[in-house]
């Protein structure tokens, strides 16, 4: 297959198709949809800026807000392609003339270019909005500001780190519900749901010491507060990666139940 | 070339207990366009998936185009899977650039010449459009491309009857300027019957009748009455 | 079974016979007939075919054997006109009735029955269609 062709199966995966279920609600639900997000947002936004005002809110803990990244991503990666079943689609997904294992790298790829903007756009706008905290509230410092962007670094370059073992295991569940080894789906979904809470474990410095003590105790964050096995357990997960989506595109070659 | 585009040899496909093809055999002569006819659930979608390469056989052996199915063969085979749908979000531009990127043999020019033909908005979201209407881009993803084989399962099933019409039509254009193989699937056989010239008749996983269709009307009459006879135990059901 | 006007001819398809010898018999007869004047445009192959919704394969083999029996003529790019030799039509009306009372006599014999006999049958023949017609 040549590059131009992967090319443009990853920017088809990267862009949204859209979903019949989703299609299906009306349009008045739609709006209330994005009605009580902004609501959320609102909420969130508003609450945390009262916080700050009375000088009462640690700003590192904003980044709890990314918290539930690492299981939004699995479940990207599961979305994408049981949408293609949703949306009755895999038939021409599955007949298109190149390699599965091809297909799935381009679906997980297209996701991840979409996760890595997603995370840089988060930390842009939560670091302009600690930034103008700062600028307006005396209780908050420009080191403030550096300290939590530089928590805010080492937090999601972890999550952006793990995230293409993450999307490939949630690929992976959906590509075993759908193939002959379907019965061991509910295990690898406690597996997977409890191997997930293990990121939270890992980062322990980050999150205990750098994010919610330091807002009393004046710690400033520093770069990689990880211990030196994080970099090789990285990188371990990045061969899994690999490993993962060739079984998946096995499994779609060989173990189809259609 | 008076080579089989498709053979099967004592094919057998299970899913749980049912038997979806029961020693399948079957050779289908290339350059014909032929109909694959039974009731639902006779095995006719088992039987396309497993030319496209989507499903594999639990016994038996299968050709298509002188090779084993794989991503490979699908190279050469224009494939309309059954009861599929479109991406909603896609315009009908967006499918064709699909196509376009994805399908060897795709032409972007007839490609659009037959949205004209088939009255369909290039800019319209596929998520906006009736069944019928999606059912004509999904068609013209297939018709585009000069290909050697062209599988279309159950192309005419739950639209509406100016859909059914314009799809007809288009498809004795496409045949009359192509030399292609093609191979239909339907169990309403309705308005199409002439367009046969190679039938194959299929009941409980088994092919029950193979052959030209002109033969079979010598034969048996009007595939209709056929098919009324031969399915009489299905439909009463 | 329902009779459809493609350009100046008639079809009547019946899907249970075979298809590509109903086509030829009908254009054969409309052009003998006169039905379809000596040098007009027959309907292209994918208009016949779009109109009986049949196999445009089956139509085109139909027009093949028209053109060898002489009663049509392919002009390069302009499709298929009907002779304009009424020479041609008339030797191949003569053949086809030539056809038509070899098949006729071949039945008749099979009855056993002579010449003087089957001269009878068609002159009563003439005489009550004739009478009755002048009723």
């Amino acid at each position: 297959m040549d590059s131009a062709v992967f090319r443009n199966l990853v920017r088809h995966e990267f862009k949204g198709k859209g979903s019949w279920r989703k299609q299906s609600r009306s349009r008045i639900s739609r709006s209330w949809w994005l009605a009580y997000c902004l609501i959320i947002l609102i909420a969130a936004i508003g609450t945390m800026t009262y916080f700050a005002i009375n000088e009462q809110l640690q700003i590192n803990s904003i980044w709890f807000v990314t918290m539930g990244f690492p299981y939004m991503f699995f479940f990207w990666g599961y979305g994408s392609v049981k949408r293609e079943w949703e949306n009755d689609t895999y038939g021409w997904w599955l007949t298109m003339p190149y390699p599965r294992t091809k297909l799935i790298t381009a679906k997980w790829l297209g996701i991840w270019l979409k996760l890595l903007i997603g995370i840089v756009i988060v930390f842009a706008v939560l670091s302009v909005y600690v930034l103008i905290l700062s600028l307006v509230l005396p209780a908050y410092s420009l080191a403030d500001v550096g300290s939590f962007m530089v928590a805010g670094v080492d937090w999601l370059t972890l999550v952006a780190g793990f995230s293409p073992l993450i999307i490939a295991l949630g690929i992976l569940i959906s590509i075993v519900q759908n193939s002959s080894l379907r019965p061991i789906s509910p295990v690898l979904w406690i597996v997977f749901m409890g191997g997930l809470s293990l990121i939270f474990q890992l980062p322990d410095v980050v999150i205990s010491e750098n994010m919610i003590q330091q807002g009393t105790e004046q710690i400033r964050a520093e770069w990689f507060p990880y211990a030196w096995e994080l970099p090789m357990v990285m990188g371990i997960s990045w061969i899994l990666t690999y490993a993962v989506l060739k079984f998946s595109g096995y499994l779609l070659e060989n173990k189809l139940e259609l | 070339m008076s080579t089989n585009i498709v053979e099967c040899h004592q094919i057998t496909k299970h899913y749980g207990k049912k038997k979806a093809l029961d020693q399948f055999e079957i050779a289908i002569p290339s350059g014909r366009i032929t109909g694959i006819l039974g009731p639902n659930g006779c095995g006719k979608s088992t039987f396309f998936r497993m030319l496209t390469g989507l499903v594999r056989p639990d016994a038996g052996h299968i050709e298509v185009l002188g090779k084993a199915p794989s991503w490979q063969t699908n190279q050469d085979i224009a494939y309309l899977p059954d009861r599929a749908r479109w991406y909603p979000n896609h315009t009908a531009r967006a499918a064709l650039e699909w196509g376009n990127s994805f399908l060897p043999g795709f032409s972007m020019e007839r490609a659009i010449q037959l949205t004209d033909y088939m009255d369909i908005d290039l800019d319209a979201k596929v998520g906006g459009m009736s069944r019928g209407q999606e059912a004509r881009i999904m068609l013209i993803l297939c018709l585009a491309r000069d290909v050697q084989m062209i599988v279309l399962d159950e192309p005419f099933t739950g639209i509406d009857v100016i859909s059914r019409e314009t799809i007809v039509a288009s498809l004795i254009d496409y045949l009359e300027e192509s030399e292609q193989s093609v191979l239909i699937s339907t169990h309403d056989i309705q308005e199409v019957e002439g367009l046969f010239d190679y039938t194959v008749m299929m009941k409980e996983g088994r092919a029950i009748w193979t052959g030209s269709t002109e033969n079979l009307r010598a034969e048996y009459g009007s595939l209709r009455d056929v098919f009324r006879k031969m399915y009489m135990k299905e439909w009463n059901k | 079974m329902e009779e459809q006007q493609v350009g100046s001819l008639h079809f009547h398809i019946d899907f249970s016979q075979p298809l590509y010898e109903q086509i030829l018999d009908q254009a054969r007869s409309a052009i003998a007939k006169g039905e379809i004047a000596l040098g007009d445009k027959m309907p292209s192959v994918r208009e016949l075919a779009q109109e009986l919704r049949i196999n445009p394969n089956t139509v085109m083999r139909a027009y093949q054997e028209l053109e060898r029996d002489g009663l049509t003529e392919k002009r390069r790019g302009q499709g298929t006109y009907v002779t304009s030799s009424p020479e041609h039509v008339a030797s191949f009306r003569t053949a086809l009735a030539a056809r038509y009372i070899d098949s006729f006599m071949e039945q008749m014999e099979s009855l056993g029955l002579a010449w003087e006999d089957i001269e009878t049958y068609i002159r009563q023949k003439r005489d009550t269609e004739q009478g009755g017609s002048d009723l």
